[in-house]
């Protein structure tokens, strides 16, 4: 078959469909609407390119260290997959000056829901993120931030009756926010899933680690008022 | 309120996109079929000694459901005695079109000796010179339309053998499980199947995702295969990187609830590459003894 016909796949709904929503908390009263391009390394048309998914976000700090964040895919949508997702994020450590390097440290919460149009297959993957990050710019509160993304699958079963193979994706992940009073700009780069094979799939993933997981960039661009 | 407007803009926008027609790798720029003129990339290629005489190669076509689509046919054997021979109908795989699998046509025909059996094959709509566009019921409409001819030619069921690799493993297990079908073979062979839509999403997104979220076409082989009751015989690479024998074939055997199974897991052989890992005159025998056996 076609290697590229489940490159859709992860057009629609993986793990690795977006980057982080938020690391840093809004300030408290602050909205932010974000969109993001981004997506699995994939080989095509003898190119490596990541996969051009797209989303757009909106954020409002209900506290000074707490945010939350609803999300809609658009490239799923497009595809007649209404896929959103909702969550919170929390600092729990704020970060030090650079000097001290001493992190900050978040976590947060997401719900991501997906339903198709044409037979109303409805999903959901609940995903828990954790995220250290440092300031490096403290005049314009510019961070860099190592974490790790963890979606759950709760379905017993998988199609046809068979057991389920993965319960657990993890997606270890590196970003820079470079951070304006009105805007931000995001880079992020996942290793996605590395506790599992990409041997044997459809899907032609760029393999820069051999035989386990692959590579997702994402790119932000985030209007504060 | 922007926020509101860009939503329903884009809802509109929704379900402008269906990947239906990417799940067929086919080729329909030929102006003619060429066989063992062939030169593009193959599979393998066979020696001399596989060649078949030009007279026992016919190509001709077929008219395909209501809007009469034009569908390319070949049949290696006699077409006069069909009647009372024994045919091997081959659903090839979702690459090209009938030159890319003609040596595997060619092939199949040695089963048991040179042309002890007929072999048929055909372009699906949207392969090849056949006209129309491919889906999932396209493939099971002109198969049926050919199996339609070879019944008019005196072709009855106890002596149809269906092949299908692959892509075509879809509408040979769904006819072999179809009651209702002009033609029902008398035993099947699945080389390389594929579960369904919703296992390729599964295995390539890796959470449980429908494949209704990209495509109509579902080929659920896993769940057709329970309809089937003749002798089938599984043949499956270990080393597919394409169709894992772990979620794709085995579960469609695994399902397979008729009164003969046999499995044959080739050690080492990858999607394409499983006569050339058995070795040709093995797999010519492998398929002759599952025909002939006496169940």
């Amino acid at each position: 078959m076609n290697r590229i016909i489940l490159i859709t796949a992860c057009v629609i709904a993986i793990s690795s469909c977006a980057p982080s929503r938020y690391v840093r908390p809004l300030d408290e009263g602050q909205k932010a609407i974000t969109g993001n391009l981004g997506g699995p390394l994939i080989k095509f048309s003898g190119m490596t390119i990541p996969l051009p998914l797209t989303a757009i976000s909106l954020g409002y700090g209900l506290k000074d260290d707490l945010t939350i964040y609803g999300s809609m895919h658009t490239t799923a949508l497009s595809f007649g997959v209404i896929q959103g997702d909702f969550g919170v994020v929390k600092e729990f450590i704020k970060p030090d000056s650079l000097l001290k390097f001493k992190p900050g440290f978040s976590m947060s919460y997401t719900t991501n829901l997906l339903v198709d149009t044409w037979e109303k297959n409805f999903k959901f993957w609940p995903q828990i993120d954790a995220n250290l990050f440092w300031n490096f710019n403290l005049k314009r509160k510019d961070y860099f931030y190592l974490g790790v993304s963890n979606w759950f699958e709760l379905a017993a079963r998988r199609a046809h009756g068979e057991p389920q193979l993965n319960r657990w994706v993890f997606n270890p992940q590196a970003g820079i926010t470079f951070d304006q009073p009105n805007w931000s700009y995001n880079v992020e780069a996942k290793y996605l899933a590395p506790n599992f094979s990409n041997q044997n799939i459809v899907v032609d993933y760029a393999k820069p680690w051999g035989e386990n997981g692959g590579l997702g960039i994402y790119f932000s661009i985030s209007k504060k008022f | 309120m922007r926020f509101l407007f860009i939503t329903i803009v884009l809802f509109s926008l929704s379900s402008c996109f269906r990947l239906d027609s990417f799940m067929y790798n086919n080729d329909s720029t030929i102006t003619e079929y060429k066989l063992d003129d062939f030169d593009d990339e193959q599979d393998f290629i066979l020696d001399d000694s596989y060649n078949i005489p030009d007279d026992k190669i016919q190509l001709f076509t077929l008219s395909v459901g209501a809007e009469n689509h034009e569908i390319y046919c070949l049949y290696i054997g006699n077409q006069n005695t069909i009647n009372t021979d024994t045919v091997i109908f081959y659903n090839h795989g979702n690459k090209d079109h009938m030159d890319f699998y003609w040596q595997r046509a060619k092939l199949l025909a040695h089963t048991g000796g040179k042309m002890r059996y007929g072999v048929m094959m055909i372009d699906y709509k949207g392969y090849g010179l056949s006209g129309g566009q491919s889906s999932e019921a396209g493939l099971v409409e002109d198969t049926k339309e050919a199996l339609s001819w070879l019944y008019d030619q005196g072709l009855r069921s106890d002596r149809l053998i269906m092949y299908g690799f692959s892509l075509g493993t879809c509408p040979a297990i769904t006819i072999a499980g179809d009651a209702s079908s002009v033609l029902v073979p008398a035993r099947l062979i699945a080389e390389a199947p594929f579960a369904s839509t919703d296992v390729m999403a599964a295995d390539g997104g890796l959470l449980d995702m429908p494949g209704a979220y990209y495509t109509s076409d579902r080929f659920e082989n896993a769940e057709y295969i329970k309809d089937v009751e003749q002798p089938f015989l599984w043949i499956h690479g270990t080393a597919d990187d394409f169709l894992s024998i772990k979620t794709h074939g085995e579960v469609v055997y695994k399902n397979y609830n008729g009164i003969y199974g046999q499995a044959e897991r080739v050690i080492g052989a990858g999607h394409s590459t499983v006569p050339q890992t058995i070795g040709f005159v093995e797999y010519n025998m492998l398929l002759e003894n599952f025909i002939t056996e006496k169940i």
